[in-house]
């Protein structure tokens, strides 16, 4: 008995430990998040759409820190060109094209990214514009097809096989009342 | 029709050469043989559902092993009932009738297993029900689901049907005093007093089941094909796989149903009733038959060998002169081609050599299904690559021989305990055939019997 609160004890001191440990880390990793910020706004100049990235810590530019921007496909994203590097004011642009498609408005999600930095560390902003070219997209899944879900099965096929299906059932349940006609005949010679 | 007029007592010989009898020492010692066989693959199969299909040799390239394998193996076999009660009936061929309730009952047992193994074959079987509300119409495995369910049924009816008048035999011949047996017999006799009316309802069902059976028959072996051919793998992805199937089957079926008359024949002393004729015309067929099925082996081989595309090539080499060779020869050899030089003499027909060459052609059928499935998984488009050793290969574990080995036991055992209900051969067809007065130019088994 005593062994085993001896144990309880230890357990509770070591995950007490681990406790402690795990959240200065986490505090730490919060500070850094909070001191190195990027915001990203959109912009025309001279009628050329822009995306433009402001990159600070502790509400100072930051210069010459390497900006990605990217748009937010289906799997994965479209780099819009290379990585931008930012100026004296922190700002990082990059020109938006015109023929990007979008969803059925135009919009589309733009995302402007730091990667590991010694400065910043990791840094994310996303940003939804209208700036796409309205695209409808044809779902092929809700088209009746061979492949799409069992709802949309192509016609012809479910009349064949539900003509099939019929026919053959059909003739199956006429033996069985076949049988129920021979027990009837039975019952009635007796 | 004129109804049957059978003599139920002793003076009719029919009744007592073709009525059940009880297990003698060896019916029971092999009754008991089954019954360890199918305990040890179910206690394999509680296995399986603890601890899941890990216990089984199936990984992510051989999905289908030999569960598969022996599914369609079982559909193979099952198809004789079509080929003897239907087919041989709808071309007017008189000798087929003590054939035709073997072949009706290996039917039903084959396409029940079938049935019983590829819920055996699922991960979580208990979601067995999935296929029938979640279908899709469009996937070949709800059209096989609907096609083996339908030819159960159609085969259960086509046995069950000509059985009625000798159901009501043994009801009648069953002494009170042994109740649950006269209450059994009574139950499936349906009030069957043999009249006309009666006979008349029996006939026309009989006929229309056998026009029904022949497309089923082929449709249950070529959507099962279609399992297969559907799918774009080196081996499989053939417009020729339907027809390549149903010879396969009808093939398997035949040394099938050959294989368990010729044991009946002797166990029961039904000499006097399948003879040394029927071995002789059955054997003719079996070579009919192989030669079908080795035309479409050629096609099958042949054809993709001339091309050798990358992966077909892969895996006509692996059977050819790699890892399945020895098994793939010993197939195309014993299961193929010796059968047809054997029975292609007149003394190759006789019964006993008759009954090897149908063992040969069974376990070679049952071989043949294995090189179907399993070679072609372990040849993927993409190199099966950064995955555990043991993953290259296949070779089942004694769980999965066990549970297999237990689905042919249970189908052997379905097989002996109806021999053991019910006349094997048809007490009523016989008598109505010794009855008829002998046709022109064919003659009944009994007058071939006689000669």
């Amino acid at each position: 008995m005593k062994l085993k609160l001896k144990n309880i004890i230890r357990g509770a001191a070591l995950c007490s430990c681990l406790l402690a440990f795990s959240t200065q880390r986490l505090s730490a990793q919060d500070s850094t998040s909070t001191d190195a910020q990027i915001t990203l706004t959109f912009q025309e100049k001279d009628s050329v759409k822009q995306a433009k990235a402001v990159v600070t810590k502790n509400h100072t530019p930051l210069k010459g820190v390497d900006v990605l921007f990217a748009i937010k496909k289906s799997f994965g994203s479209l780099p819009l060109g290379d990585a931008v590097t930012t100026d004296e004011s922190g700002e990082a642009v990059a020109d938006f094209p015109t023929d990007i498609p979008g969803d059925p408005s135009g919009n589309v999600t733009v995302t402007a990214k730091v990667d590991e930095n010694d400065q910043t560390g990791e840094l994310l902003a996303t940003k939804s514009s209208n700036w796409g070219v309205p695209t409808d997209v044809k779902n092929t899944i809700d088209r009746r097809a061979l492949w799409a879900s069992a709802a949309n099965a192509p016609i012809p096929l479910v009349v064949t096989v539900v003509s099939i299906v019929a026919l053959v059932w059909g003739t199956i349940f006429y033996i069985v009342f076949q049988l129920v006609a021979i027990s009837r005949f039975g019952k009635a010679s007796a | 029709m004129e109804p049957v007029k059978i003599k139920l007592d002793k003076s009719n010989q029919l009744l007592t050469d073709l009525m059940p009898k009880r297990f003698n020492a060896s019916g029971k010692l092999w009754v008991g043989f089954l019954l360890v066989i199918c305990v040890i693959g179910f206690y394999a199969y509680i296995r399986q559902l603890q601890k899941g299909l890990v216990v089984t040799d199936m990984r992510d390239f051989t999905s289908w092993g030999i569960y598969i394998s022996n599914f369609v193996f079982f559909v193979a076999i099952s198809l004789v009932g079509s080929l003897v009660s239907a087919i041989l009936k709808l071309t007017n061929v008189k000798w087929r009738t003590p054939l035709v309730r073997i072949s009706e009952i290996i039917a039903v047992a084959a396409i029940l297993f079938a049935a019983i193994i590829i819920i055996v074959d699922m991960g979580r079987p208990e979601r067995f029900w999935h296929l029938f509300a979640y279908g899709r119409i469009q996937s070949p495995i709800l059209w096989d689901v609907i096609v083996i369910t339908t030819y159960l049924v159609v085969s259960c009816l086509l046995l069950y049907i000509p059985l009625l008048p000798d159901i009501a035999i043994c009801r009648d011949l069953t002494p009170a005093s042994s109740k649950f047996k006269k209450w059994f017999y009574t139950f499936l006799a349906m009030n069957w007093k043999g009249t006309a009316q009666q006979y008349t309802v029996v006939h026309k069902c009989i006929n229309v089941l056998a026009v029904l059976v022949v497309p089923l028959a082929l449709g249950i072996h070529t959507v099962t094909s279609w399992l297969f051919a559907t799918t774009y793998r080196a081996g499989w992805d053939s417009s020729n796989f339907g027809p390549y199937f149903v010879a396969g089957a009808f093939q398997a079926g035949c040394g099938g149903v050959l294989a368990v008359t010729y044991v009946l024949r002797n166990h029961y002393s039904l000499k006097k009733y399948i003879t040394e004729k029927h071995f002789d015309n059955m054997a003719k067929l079996l070579v009919l038959l192989s030669l079908i099925y080795l035309y479409f082996n050629i096609n099958e081989y042949l054809v993709p060998g001339y091309k050798m595309k990358t992966v077909d090539g892969e895996h006509l080499k692996s059977l050819f002169s790699g890892h399945y060779a020895p098994l793939f020869w010993s197939v195309q050899i014993f299961g193929m081609i010796l059968p047809i030089i054997i029975l292609l003499f007149k003394k190759g027909r006789a019964p006993l050599p008759v009954f090897i060459v149908s063992i040969m052609v069974v376990i070679g059928a049952w071989f043949k299904r294995f090189l179907i499935v399993v070679p072609t998984l372990l040849h993927p488009f993409i190199p099966i690559q950064n995955v555990p050793k043991s993953w290259h290969t296949y070779m089942p574990t004694w769980e999965e021989w066990a549970i297999t080995s237990a689905s042919l036991a249970g189908a052997l055992l379905v097989i002996t305990i109806f021999v053991r209900l019910f006349p094997i051969i048809s007490i009523w067809e016989m008598t109505e055939e010794q009855t008829a007065p002998p046709q022109t130019n064919e003659q009944t088994n009994l007058y071939e019997a006689q000669a």
